[in-house]
């Protein structure tokens, strides 16, 4: 292939990108990139570059409101879909409780040889776990279950995971209100934290109104500088 | 950070907590941008107006999907704007043209070059005003409007070929301009 055929083909697969993220391939050029081009990794690089730079010509079009009908059209085919969902969350819910409590019976019948009175103590705490805070917020997110509990100053979140936290993945606590969001602190895997926003002078100090405890998902590392996936939210005030 | 107004953590906390009240702030956020994108493409409001709904309840359903480290919230909303649109355009569900819709045809195209300037699209409107009126015509053709190339020749009268050049070498030039001046910023 010649220089010239080179140059040629080149721009002939940047046009034909172009006029696919356009979304107006004529119905010869659509046959072409449907046949030839959509699973080759070079088109589907352009398309990406051309879909995230000249997308934004349309959020620059000149804003124009829509008429309040859509809005109310729209809550009602949502509001059909979050039915189903609240009750997949419910299903859930229970599955979870009975998966956790069928590993409790096993792990019970499992201890004949440990003392009945340790292993009563301790499957005692960790039902507490659960009985005492029945109304705590839960998010379910692959198995992975945070409560928090808001007393006072001191915010008590207790992980239970029958799966662990994905790896290279950590649990940051932020709170967040008009001000802004602060990250407070990284929490521990497993088990029981509290932490006692007292220790925290800075936070309470710039956190005078009312906001929200998040918890997020974000990479392992330095301290995290914006919020990854919220996990949990509860409202809070001193 | 303001979280009332920022579209991005708007849509986060949306896709944390999916709730109707979540959901209605993001859409009171995002619509005014997003609507035009409709008109743009469909030319007819009652069509628009569907557009608009359904894509957001495809939003709504598709939430947990979005990938921040892709693209922003409002440029992944704008996509699936753009693609139902052109799914609905596609339907040939299209039968008037209403006059409300600003007609992108005007071949004015450096005012529109300016209006581009606007925003985080300032940069892209400074390449597109680099380009010959013509390639900028068409590009903006084809992109606001979803003509084809064969549709922009015969409404500029030219042939077929003429106009597939005047794009084709344009598109390098765009492109290189856009990487230097997003560089540059």
């Amino acid at each position: 292939m010649s220089n010239i055929d080179t140059i040629e083909s080149e721009l002939q697969l940047e046009y034909l990108a172009f006029i696919h993220s356009c979304g107006s391939l004529s119905a010869e050029e659509q046959d072409q990139v449907a046949q030839e081009l959509i699973d080759l990794p070079e088109f589907q690089t352009r398309v990406a570059y051309w879909n995230q730079y000249i997308t934004e010509l349309d959020l620059s079009l000149e804003a124009v409101s829509a008429p309040t009908l859509v809005w109310q059209n729209v809550r009602q085919e949502i509001a059909q879909s979050t039915i189903i969902s609240d009750n997949v969350q419910e299903m859930s819910s229970n599955s979870l409780a009975d998966h956790l409590t069928k590993g409790l019976k096993k792990w019970w019948l499992g201890l004949k040889s440990v003392s009945w009175g340790l292993a009563a103590s301790a499957m005692l705490i960790l039902l507490v776990v659960f009985v005492t805070q029945p109304k705590s917020p839960v998010n379910i997110d692959n198995q992975w279950i945070v409560k928090s509990n808001v007393n006072s100053n001191v915010i008590t979140l207790v992980a239970v995971s029958p799966a662990p936290i994905p790896v290279g993945i950590t649990c940051n606590l932020w709170i967040t209100n008009d001000e802004g969001a602060l990250f407070v602190a990284a929490l521990p895997e497993k088990g029981k934290v509290s932490i006692d926003l007292s220790n925290y002078p800075d936070v309470l100090e710039k956190f005078d109104q009312p906001g929200l405890l998040q918890v997020t998902f974000d990479p392992k590392g330095n301290q995290p500088q914006t919020m990854g996936k919220v996990m949990l939210e509860t409202s809070w005030s001193i | 950070m303001n979280l009332e107004k920022d579209p991005q953590l708007i849509f986060l906390k949306c896709a944390a907590q999916p709730s109707q009240n979540n959901f209605k702030v993001l859409y009171e956020a995002t619509q005014m941008r997003l609507f035009p994108v409709c008109l743009r493409i469909l030319k007819n409001q009652e069509l628009a107006q569907d557009c608009l709904q359904a894509s957001y309840v495809k939003i709504w359903r598709n939430l947990d999907s979005y990938d921040a480290k892709k693209s922003k919230a409002v440029t992944w909303m704008s996509r699936i704007i753009r693609n139902q649109a052109l799914d609905m355009l596609k339907r040939k569900q299209i039968v008037d043209y209403v006059d409300d819709v600003p007609d992108m045809a005007d071949p004015s195209l450096h005012q529109e070059a300016q209006l581009l300037a606007a925003e985080q699209s300032a940069l892209l409107a400074q390449c597109l005003a680099q380009l010959k009126p013509q390639a900028m015509h068409c590009i903006l053709g084809n992109y606001f409007d979803s003509l084809t190339l064969q549709e922009l020749a015969d409404q500029l009268s030219q042939p077929l070929s003429t106009v597939k050049t005047w794009v084709r070498r344009s598109l390098p030039l765009l492109k290189k301009c856009l990487e230097r001046s997003y560089e540059q910023h």
